[in-house]
Order: structure tokens, then C-alpha cells, then sequence
């Protein structure tokens, strides 16, 4: 029998619930399991568009996912297309126990179904788009100057051979462009990471940066602080982040402007897998035209560009902040952009201090290259920690224990915190992950047993996407099981 | 006899100042829109014998501006050529749905695009 607080908590817990789903951005439906109707937020009656009566919106959603909600033995999903916008429709049972009690639906706002499109289709295709029209220009061009000109005017030759020479331009930026991008995301790009001054970087890159914006009648200034400790990064690559920021600035702002170049110490917020360096914020400013909040988080995709007021195809190839973005989660930073006061846009970006624990860095930018690679091939990725205690002794033979136990090229081993963590990376699933594992257990506790080191160690693994969907959460389960295991094996040794 | 008119909606300058140029060259006079919006409307009010019209455009895409001008009792005599840098059957499809009269890809050859601009023209006198 229920009691009263029992029944002040049910209470309690039934208004929170309402008090949820009212909130929710998402549109969420629940129907009992004979089809009626138990609640539904506001979000759904407006994605849904058919008022809050019971019978027509379990008819609309049995025509969204082309079943009756109450026939849903599991949870599927759909995409469809409402209004010039992409929808994203799950419908789960739900379960009390065993019994079946109902059906949940969520419909999610995917976006702009032109934008949903443009961004997700196949990079080669969207490549190949936006070749066909400088290509088309410069064709168009070649042939009026073939044809139309050996009898004409100077100025006509003039003026169609300063198109041709544009859109030939504009195609090898593309190209140029396209091959940096495709390098940084497939881990291939070259680095050389070292001791860099800012300052210097910054030094080295005025002179041409200074013309751009005098070039645009806009003002730069810098504002590096004297005592601005040196960061871990590649001169080349942050040369070109400068670059790439500096140039947008210049392009999105109206004459007269300021573009300000300033940086600072701040304190490191990306997390694991290292130990909170110390990071340097740099941040570009403009008072520019600024970007409109809804667009803040297309803007570092590739091929996304600012529509131009006008109506003009937008400049450039959509591609710049694109490799900004990469270049500096290359260096284990992160980039953000937020308004300018009073006008125009800040993009600030953080970079680690030189000095710290340099494997750890390492460690990370290895771990954002293979996770984003897995993510974006939608590929598995598997990461295993090993843990050694203390006084494990022999870590260079047990590094090497894990490199004979890994057969494909592909597979990475890293090593960390003075060498006191492993860190392997494998292109696998769950299945293969498991077999890994198995093999790295048998190989490790067979060198401990020969080479009679204390038992101290523990290994774990985390499978992206099965066991995690984020980076942290890979690496914090990953570690965990390690300690987990680590934990067991002492008191196996200890009985 | 009135010089014929065309209308090119391109979102892409250099695309336009050629094209333009070329069909000045053979005695056409054009007029040119920027995005959907504007195109749709210069459609309306230009009175242009043809239309070259591309498919990604600001404002309103070739698609809808195609439909809206095909549906229409007044402007559906109007040849539009679709002159896109997609080159998916899927988009073709879609484009000739829309009731448009030819679909060429960019980049294209502009004695070919002369050719066709003067079947369509032709075929319309001889129609009168």
C-alpha cells in the first residue's frame, strides 16, 4: 500500500516529469497503450501542425512513421521533410517492468532543409559543385576571347582575360583549399610541433596582414602582453589561422573599421586526457557586419558561407574557418565566436602553454585526430588505457609489449604521464576490441610473470560509437575500467 | 524586327558578364537578376522571350521560380533553361518536373548555348 510520502513523492515526481517535457525543445508525445493520449508539449504541437486532438495526432504520427505507434516493439527513426525543414522522428515503447504501457515520440528539428543538404552530401560532390562554376566562367571567357576579340577592342580582351585569370585563381584556392582540409582530417597533414612565441608568429605575419586591412581602409591593431608565456604549436599552422581569421575580419568589415589581434593566459577547460595545462587565448575582433546568432554554428562547417547582402554569390570558397576550426583542435585548443561590442564578431581560440607534461599534449592531439576521423568516416574506434602503478618498473618493454601485440599499421600506441599510462588506439569494434583486449591481457601478464614485476597495472577499453558518443566520455570510460581492473587484479593477487 | 530579349538569373557575376557579352554578340538584348526573388519578379515585368535560370539561388531557388512562372497562364510560354553546377540525375529530374525546357550543366560550351537559345526562339516564331 501506498503511504503518504510515497504519494508525495509520485506526486513530486509526475509534476517534475510534466514540468520537463513542457520544456523540452524537442516535441515529445506519449501515448498509453491504447492509443490514447497521455501528454504532449508544446514543441510538438507546433512541429506536428494538426491541434492537440487525440485522433488526428496519433493519425499524423502513424503517417510520419508509417506504423501505429502501439506496434512499436522497438525504437526506430525517421527523417522527413515538413514545411522546407528536416525533422528527425524516434518512436520508442515504453515498459513498466515487463508490461508494455505505451509509446513515446520525439521529433527533433534537424534544420534549413537546403542547408541540411548542402552540408551533409558527400564532400567530393559539393567540391565538384563549386568547381563548375569559376570553370564555367573561365570557359565562357576563354571562348569570347577566342572568338570575339581578334578584330575588337583592347579593352574587351582586357576585361575578359581579367575574368579568366580571377576564376583560374579562384579554382586553384579551391583545390589548394580542398587538399589542406581533406590532409588535417585524415591525420595525414605534416606537423612539427615546437616552443612558439606568439609574438614572433604575429611579427612575422604583420607586414602582409597590415596591407590587407589598409587595402580595405581598416585599422589593426595587436595586443600581445610582454610576458605572454611561449605556447606548444606549429609556426606554419598558426601562421595560416591567423591568416584565415584576419582575412574574414577584413572581408565582414566596412571600411573605417578595427580588426584588434590580442591574446591572454587563461585557464585550460577542454578536460581530459590531460592534466589542465594552461591554455592562451588568442581572439581576433572585427567591427564588422557581425554573424547572426543562428548561423554561429555553421559557420565552421565546410562549403557553409554568409550569404552577402545584395544577393551576390557569397566570396571566397566556404572553406577557411573550416581549417581554422581543425587546425586548432590539431593543437588541442578550441575556437569560439561570440559578438563584438558594440558591433562586428570575436572569434577567440585557446592554445596550450609550452611546459607542461608535452606527452600528454601529444596524447590529446592524437586522441582528437583519431576521434574525429572515426566520427566523420563513421568508422569504430577503440581506446584502450593501460595503467602501470608507480613502481611497475619496465615501461619500455612493456610499450613494446603492446606494439608486438598490435598487428595493423594502423593501430597507435602512446605513452604518457611519465610513462605511467598507455593509450593505444584501434580502428575496431566491439567484437575486435574484445579479442584486443584479450590479447593484450595474456601478452602484459606473461611479461609481468617472466620479468617477475610487481602486479600492478590495469587495462580497460571504451568502443566509440557503441560504449560513447563523446571524445571525454570515451576516455573517462576507458580509464575507468582501467582502474577497475587494476583494482581486481590486486585483490586476485592478494588472495 | 524587335530585338529578342533575355533574361539571366545567376548568382555568379562572372557567369552573367559572359554570357551576356556572348548573346549581345548575336544581337540579343538581356536583362539580369541576382537571386529567385528578383528573377521571378523580372520574369513578370521584363516581358523577356527566354529565360536562362540557375538552380542555387539566394533568396528563392531556381526550382520554385521555375514552378511558379510554368503554373502561370501568362508566363508559361516562356523557354526556361536551366543552367545549374549540379550534375546529379536526381536534380535534372526534379528541374524538368518543374516544367522547365532544358537542363544544361555548368561548365558548358557557349556555341552550344547559342544554338539552343536560337532553336527555342525560332520554334516560337514559327508557333505564332
Amino acid at each position: 500500500m501506498l503511504t503518504q510520502t510515497d504519494h508525495n513523492h509520485t506526486q513530486f515526481i509526475r509534476a517534475s516529469l510534466a514540468a520537463l517535457v513542457a520544456s523540452m525543445p524537442e516535441g515529445c508525445v506519449v501515448f498509453n497503450q491504447e492509443g490514447g493520449l497521455v501528454c504532449m508539449n508544446r514543441s510538438a504541437v507546433e512541429m506536428l501542425g494538426c491541434g492537440e486532438d487525440c485522433a488526428q495526432v496519433l493519425a499524423r504520427v502513424r503517417e510520419l512513421i508509417g506504423l501505429d505507434p502501439g506496434q512499436v516493439s522497438a525504437p526506430i527513426r525517421h527523417e522527413h521533410r515538413m514545411n522546407g525543414r528536416l525533422f528527425r522522428i524516434t518512436c520508442a515503447p515504453m515498459h513498466e517492468g515487463t508490461e508494455r504501457v505505451g509509446s513515446a515520440v520525439f521529433l527533433q528539428d534537424i534544420g534549413v532543409l537546403d542547408q541540411v543538404d548542402e552540408l551533409t552530401s558527400d564532400f567530393v560532390s559539393i567540391a565538384s559543385h563549386e568547381l563548375r562554376n569559376p570553370l564555367a566562367a573561365l570557359k565562357n571567357a576563354l571562348q569570347i576571347l577566342h572568338t570575339a576579340v581578334p578584330d575588337g577592342d583592347p579593352a574587351v580582351f582586357e576585361r575578359f582575360l581579367t575574368i579568366a585569370t580571377r576564376n583560374a585563381e579562384r579554382i586553384a584556392n579551391l583545390i589548394t583549399q580542398y587538399l589542406d582540409i581533406s590532409r588535417i582530417e585524415a591525420g595525414t597533414a605534416p606537423c612539427s610541433f615546437e616552443k612558439v612565441q606568439l609574438a614572433a608568429v604575429v611579427e612575422n605575419i604583420l607586414p602582409e596582414i597590415q596591407a590587407q586591412a589598409r587595402a580595405a581602409h581598416l585599422q589593426l591593431h595587436t595586443a600581445l602582453p610582454d610576458d605572454l608565456p611561449p605556447v606548444y604549436a606549429d609556426p606554419q599552422y598558426l601562421e595560416q589561422i591567423f591568416f584565415n581569421l584576419v582575412g574574414n575580419a577584413v572581408k565582414f568589415t566596412p571600411p573605417g573599421g578595427t580588426i584588434t589581434v590580442a591574446a591572454q593566459p587563461v585557464a585550460d577547460t577542454t578536460g581530459e586526457p590531460s592534466e589542465a595545462p594552461a591554455m592562451i587565448a588568442v581572439t581576433v575582433a572585427d567591427t564588422g557586419i557581425g554573424i547572426p546568432a543562428d548561423k554561429r554554428a555553421l559557420i565552421f562547417k565546410k562549403f557553409y558561407r554568409l550569404p552577402r547582402d545584395g544577393g551576390q554569390a557569397p566570396a571566397g570558397v566556404g572553406l577557411g574557418l573550416a581549417i581554422v576550426e581543425r587546425l586548432v583542435q590539431l593543437h588541442g585548443g578550441k575556437i569560439t565566436v561570440e559578438d563584438n561590442q558594440p558591433s562586428g564578431s570575436r572569434f577567440c581560440f585557446t592554445l596550450p602553454v609550452y611546459g607542461q607534461d608535452r606527452r600528454d599534449l601529444d596524447v590529446r592531439r592524437i586522441f582528437d585526430r583519431e576521434f574525429h576521423r572515426a566520427r566523420s568516416g563513421q568508422e569504430h574506434l577503440a581506446l584502450f588505457v593501460i595503467m602501470l602503478e608507480q613502481d611497475s618498473g619496465d615501461e619500455a618493454g612493456i610499450r613494446r609489449v603492446l606494439q608486438a601485440s598490435l598487428h595493423r599499421a594502423k593501430d597507435i600506441v602512446v605513452q604518457h604521464r611519465e610513462g605511467k599510462l598507455f593509450v593505444v588506439f584501434c580502428e575496431t569494434g566491439a567484437e575486435g576490441a574484445r579479442a584486443i583486449c584479450t590479447r593484450l591481457q595474456e601478452r602484459i601478464a606473461e611479461y609481468v610473470r617472466q620479468h617477475q614485476l610487481p602486479h600492478g597495472y590495469g587495462i580497460g577499453y571504451a568502443v566509440y560509437p557503441d560504449d560513447a558518443a563523446t571524445q571525454r566520455d570515451l576516455y573517462r570510460l576507458a580509464a575507468s575500467r582501467a582502474q577497475e581492473d587494476a583494482h581486481e587484479k590486486k585483490k586476485d593477487f592478494n588472495r | 524586327m524587335k530585338k529578342r530579349k533575355i533574361l539571366i538569373v545567376d548568382d555568379e557575376l562572372d557567369i552573367i558578364e559572359t554570357l551576356q557579352f556572348a548573346l549581345e554578340q548575336e544581337g540579343y538584348t538581356c536583362c539580369t537578376a541576382l537571386d529567385g526573388a528578383e528573377g521571378l519578379n523580372k520574369a513578370r515585368t521584363e516581358n523577356p522571350d527566354l529565360i536562362f535560370l540557375d538552380i542555387k539561388l539566394p533568396k528563392m531557388n531556381g526550382y520554385k521560380v521555375a514552378r511558379l512562372l510554368k503554373l502561370d497562364e501568362k508566363y508559361r510560354h516562356i523557354p526556361i533553361i536551366i543552367l545549374t553546377a549540379k550534375t546529379h540525375d536526381a536534380d535534372r529530374i526534379k528541374a524538368i518536373e518543374t516544367g522547365a525546357d532544358e537542363y544544361v550543366t555548368k561548365p558548358f560550351d557557349l556555341g552550344h548555348l547559342l544554338e539552343l537559345v536560337r532553336r527555342y526562339l525560332m520554334v516560337e516564331v514559327e508557333g505564332k
